[in-house]
């Protein structure tokens, strides 16, 4: 089965959705232009992810050689052993211990994550699933994340990207601010694989710009910058360059509160008094213009009552009387001396006026 | 003050109806009058203020009393002084009581009001002895006139009963019971209330009540026509609960959603939940249209939104919607049947009621209205018989005759007219013609054999009555047995025939269809209820709308798979791509998006779906106190047993306020007062759940 179209018409979180809630399991190829990226799905959640320029091979080959330390000709001479397979290869990685388990896990989900999630900046283009009987090849250390999860994050990240974008160029170049820290300190403590954060803090060494964090760490841009402008706002680090040309982003939480109350009381009051004026035109509708048609409704409905209601006032008007020795005039004299009740009474006025006669 | 309005323009609008008011009750005048002309004598013997209220044993004021009357000085002709002589010499002179109380009866002569206001004064005045043989000489007056209820006199009875009985006065209230049954002879009441009073203790006593209800409820065709009617209304008062409670529980769920672009009127700055609440609110004001327009807006808006399952729902919840105007047909049927002004009730009161003036013009008034109805001519000829006008009532006959000639009640009365008139030949050849047409009907042979005893023929009138009685032998024996206490072997004219009256299994055959009403009826009945479309145009337009509703869901929305409205992943309010894109709201997206830190993030997602949670329960628990069982089905719970609960206890109390019986509120208020006392019950017994249950929530 194939599901194509185009972005503009069909957005990617639907196209997500679709494929979550179905349970899919398949390739899905996004391209425009020259651009060209990829997700694949086993039963609907997301195993692997990447575009032409980037995918989960590439960044492990930027970690081995950047914190491993490993040459590029070693690993080349690897992936070819196991045939370009994703599978193999990261099975002989673990097995002859370039990586451990938990490094490859946390790699394979920052990257599947991080591309999965950059895919939503797309706004053109055009998409096409392929269902697929078996992506097991596809899949490195067991990862799958949901496709809601993904669009929720990516829906954030589409958001958050505009802000951050606003706030750091990719010529920017930022120093930690705390004086006790080290900025020679080396990357490459392995428990810092683990901290994703307090690696790229402290790969900060007041000379390296943004872009260059992004070409040679394992981080995709977003992460780096996202990162970044974190520890700016929590004042661990300040921008060197083009500083004059920054300011700190407000927190974007804090908006005028005032227009806010205001915007919301007036909302408050316009669908209270457009309420009013819908119930008062519903009464116009069903009392005035079909005045007609209720007075004969009501009539034919209630007639029946009000004879038996009447011929009860007129029984309890003669009970009074003989009771009493006075003739009652209203039918609260007769509702007092418990001879009729309310109902009765609402009923015999309806044609006497409450009169009797 | 703007409760009253709609009450106020009721009134204004029945004023212009209220020259057809009903007509006095039978014996109303009569004892009015009699009341009248107590009062003028108490006035001019200047005793009233000893007399109300009176007490036998204050001895003083009958001392006054025999000062003011004036001792020793009689009035033969009239019965009011006989009776204040008597009670004024009620202590002193005891044996002297029988004489004046006697003398006022006879004073009273044969004026049936006068009679009766008499036995309700010794009543008041604590002498229960002649207040019976009041009774007694009403009866006969009564029985004679050719009556066979009296609601006045009954009800009357009814109240002295109740009140007796609440006095703890129980032989009392046992023997105003029985009068009251002797003067209607429809009344269940005091059989109702011994079943609730003998129920648990005296089951025999409770069988054998609730045998006579059944005997009497077998018989009587108005009985069973007012029955069905309240037991239609209530019946058709669950159905819509049940449909307005499962409306109410997938109106919660997808109004939201469905009106959810009207959120977008809205500024941005509000909140969804504020949007929310301001669409619920707009659109719960379309429901002053009436609430069977607004059902249809509500299945209409939600179908498209619903699950399978909820489809289901909305389409049986549609189903009874179409369905509506034939209830409203079969409501139509039983009121025009049940129609004070028609003529079944007007024929009903010339069978029961004796003559008076008033009720007859009205009779003869529909009579000549309504020339082709056979059933008036026949009232109309009964009634004028009563009055010995054989001057209209034959030709009323021959018109009735004409009409519908294979009736048992046209060819009865036509008897029992010419019987009356002294025309037996005639009398005897449409009992006879009677009872060849209908061999089942007891009063044909039982008139038959009273012609046959007339003309001397005793061994064919004995067959002819022992035949009625094999036939029916309560009604022949009771009208027998009435007969012989009240005048011995001399009855009078009108009581030596049975009275006309159907049998409830042909009425329901023949009778009825004929009295149903029409469409037509039914569309004035019908009226406003949905926006002033005639009920015929609804009967085909609704099922239109519920079958474009199942082709476009098929053909259109069912085809789109994707949802372009659907709930935030975390608080679930409507959301759609135009709002945002992504699964999360833009309230949970900016309480996210600052926060780096996973497990902080996770804690905060945890957060807002309980918080979500516990307000979606307090909302469920707030809808269970207003209509229990839709907040259990809106958790997710099987509430289903409980909405049809709810929706039984609502239609039994809106059923329980509407005064379906003739007979008096302050007698229905026995059992209808400790319903209204019990079922709130059930909505604070739901008050507490919530209350407790939202505490909970929000403790934990």
């Amino acid at each position: 089965m194939a599901l194509r179209g185009s972005l503009h018409e069909f957005e990617l979180p639907d196209i997500f959705q679709l494929i979550g809630n179905d349970g899919k399991t398949g390739q899905l190829v996004l391209y425009n232009k020259d651009d060209e990226a990829f997700v694949i799905f086993s039963h609907g959640s997301v195993i692997a992810a990447g575009n032409n320029v980037m995918n989960l091979q590439t960044v492990l080959f930027k970690f081995l050689m950047s914190i491993k330390r490993y040459s590029e000709e070693e690993l080349n001479e690897l992936l070819y052993l196991c045939q370009g397979e994703m599978r193999l290869f990261t099975q002989e990685l673990v097995n002859k211990r370039y990586v451990t388990k938990e490094e490859l896990a946390i790699i394979a989900r920052l990257a599947i994550e991080d591309f999965a999630c950059g895919l939503f900046l797309w706004e053109f283009g055009h998409y096409r699933f392929d269902s697929l009987d078996n992506v097991d090849d596809y899949m490195v250390g067991a990862i799958a994340l949901s496709s809601d999860a993904i669009t929720m994050e990516a829906m954030r990240r589409v958001d958050e990207w505009k802000r951050i974008r606003k706030a750091i160029h990719p010529e920017t170049v930022f120093v930690r601010v705390k004086q006790n820290e080290n900025p020679q300190q080396t990357p490459l403590e392995p428990h810092q694989i683990f901290d994703p954060a307090a690696y790229m803090l402290s790969l900060i060494d007041g000379i390296s710009t943004v872009a260059s964090f992004c070409k040679t760490t394992f981080f995709t841009e977003y992460r780096v910058c996202e990162t970044l402008l974190m520890f700016w706002q929590n004042d661990r680090i300040i921008p060197l360059k083009v500083q004059q040309e920054l300011s700190k982003p407000a927190p974007a939480r804090k908006t005028a509160k005032h227009s806010f109350i205001n915007a919301q009381v007036f909302s408050f009051v316009i669908v209270h008094l457009s309420a009013a004026l819908i119930i008062c035109c519903g009464y116009f509708f069903t009392h005035i213009v079909l005045h007609e048609k209720n007075r004969a409704q009501s009539w034919s409905r209630n007639e029946w009552s009000i004879t038996q209601s009447e011929n009860k006032v007129r029984v309890a008007t003669i009970d009074y009387h003989a009771l009493t020795g006075i003739s009652p005039t209203a039918t609260e004299q007769l509702k007092g001396a418990g001879l009729i009740v309310s109902k009765d009474k609402n009923y015999f006025n309806l044609r006497n006026l409450g009169t009797l006669k | 003050m703007m409760n009253k309005i709609p009450f106020i323009s009721l009134i204004v609008a029945f004023a212009t109806i209220a020259i057809c008011a009903s007509t006095p009750l039978f014996l109303e005048r009569e004892i009015a009058s009699a009341l009248d002309s107590r009062d003028e004598y108490y006035a001019k013997k200047e005793v009233s203020s000893f007399l109300f209220p009176f007490h036998v044993t204050d001895f003083a004021r009958a001392e006054s009393l025999k000062v003011k009357l004036g001792a020793g000085v009689a009035d033969s002709v009239n019965p009011w002084h006989d009776l204040l002589a008597g009670i004024a010499v009620v202590k002193s002179s005891p044996d002297s009581v029988p004489i004046y109380f006697g003398r006022a009866l006879d004073a009273a002569g044969n004026d049936m009001g006068t009679l009766y206001a008499l036995s309700t004064e010794f009543g008041r005045l604590q002498q229960p002895l002649w207040e019976q043989k009041g009774l007694e000489r009403v009866r006969k007056l009564f029985l004679a006139s050719g009556a066979q209820s009296s609601d006045l006199i009954s009800q009357s009875l009814l109240h002295k009963a109740l009140s007796a009985d609440k006095n703890g006065d129980y032989s009392s209230a046992s023997l105003y019971n029985s009068w009251s049954i002797v003067f209607d002879r429809d009344m269940v009441w005091p059989a109702v209330r011994a079943v609730f009073k003998a129920v648990p203790f005296h089951l025999s006593t409770a069988y054998n009540e609730c045998c006579g209800i059944v005997t009497t409820f077998v018989r009587s065709w108005p009985l069973q026509l007012s029955f069905l009617l309240v037991l239609f209304l209530w019946i058709r008062q669950c159905i819509l609960f049940i449909v307005t409670g499962l409306f109410i529980t997938l109106g919660i769920v997808y109004v939201p959603l469905s009106l959810h672009w009207v959120g977008h009127l809205f500024p941005s700055s509000s909140s969804p939940r504020l949007k929310t609440y301001f669409i619920i609110v707009s659109f719960l004001s379309l429901i002053s249209f009436g609430a069977l327009p607004f059902f249809w807006m509500l299945a209409c808006l939600i179908w498209r939104q619903c699950g399978k399952k909820d489809k289901w729902i909305t389409g049986i919840c549609c189903i009874a919607l179409v369905l509506f105007p034939l209830s409203v047909r079969f409501e139509g049927m039983l009121r025009s049947s049940l129609s004070p002004e028609g003529a079944l009730s007007l024929f009903n009161k010339a069978v029961d009621e004796g003559y008076y003036a008033d009720l007859d013009k009205v009779i003869r008034k529909h009579a000549a209205s309504h020339e082709n109805d056979y059933c008036a001519q026949t009232a109309a000829a009964l009634y004028a018989a009563k009055n010995n006008d054989m001057g209209y009532a034959l030709p009323a006959l021959q018109k009735a005759r004409s009409l519908r000639g294979n009736d048992p009640v046209v060819l009865l009365t036509e008897g029992n007219v010419y019987f009356i008139a002294g025309a037996l030949e005639k009398s005897k050849n449409a009992f006879e013609t009677c009872i060849k047409q209908f061999p089942g009907y007891a009063p044909a042979y039982f008139n038959c054999g009273q012609y046959y005893l007339g003309t001397v023929e005793t061994i064919k009138g004995m067959d002819c009555i022992d035949r009625a009685t094999k036939l029916d032998p309560r009604a022949i024996n009771s009208f027998i047995k009435t007969n012989d206490e009240s005048f011995s072997k001399k009855w009078p004219r009108l009581r030596q025939l049975m009275p006309p009256e159907y049998s409830a299994g042909y009425f329901w055959k023949k009778v009825f269809p004929q009295y149903w009403g029409s469409w037509g009826t039914a569309n004035v009945l019908w009226g406003s209820t949905f926006l002033g479309v005639p009920i015929v145009a609804y009967m085909i337009l609704s099922p239109l709308v519920v079958l474009l509703l199942i082709l476009i869901d098929a053909f259109a929305w069912s085809g789109n798979r994707v949802q372009k409205i659907f709930l935030c992943k975390l608080c679930g309010c409507a959301m759609c791509r135009h709002c945002k894109r992504g699964v999360v709201c833009e309230n949970c997206y900016q309480s996210l998006q600052q926060i780096r830190n996973e497990n902080i993030r996770q804690r905060i997602i945890e957060k807002i779906l309980v918080r979500n949670k516990h307000i979606k329960n307090c909302i469920s628990y707030c809808i269970d106190v207003v209509f229990p069982g839709c907040g259990m089905v809106n958790r997710g719970f099987s509430g289903y047993f409980y909405i049809a609960l709810t929706s039984i206890v609502y239609a039994t109390m809106f059923s329980a306020y509407s005064p379906a019986f003739t007979y008096p509120s302050w007698f229905e208020r026995e059992f209808v007062v400790p319903l209204y006392c019990i079922m709130p019950l059930y909505n604070v017994v739901f008050a507490f759940r919530a209350i407790l249950k939202s505490f909970k929530e929000f403790r934990t």
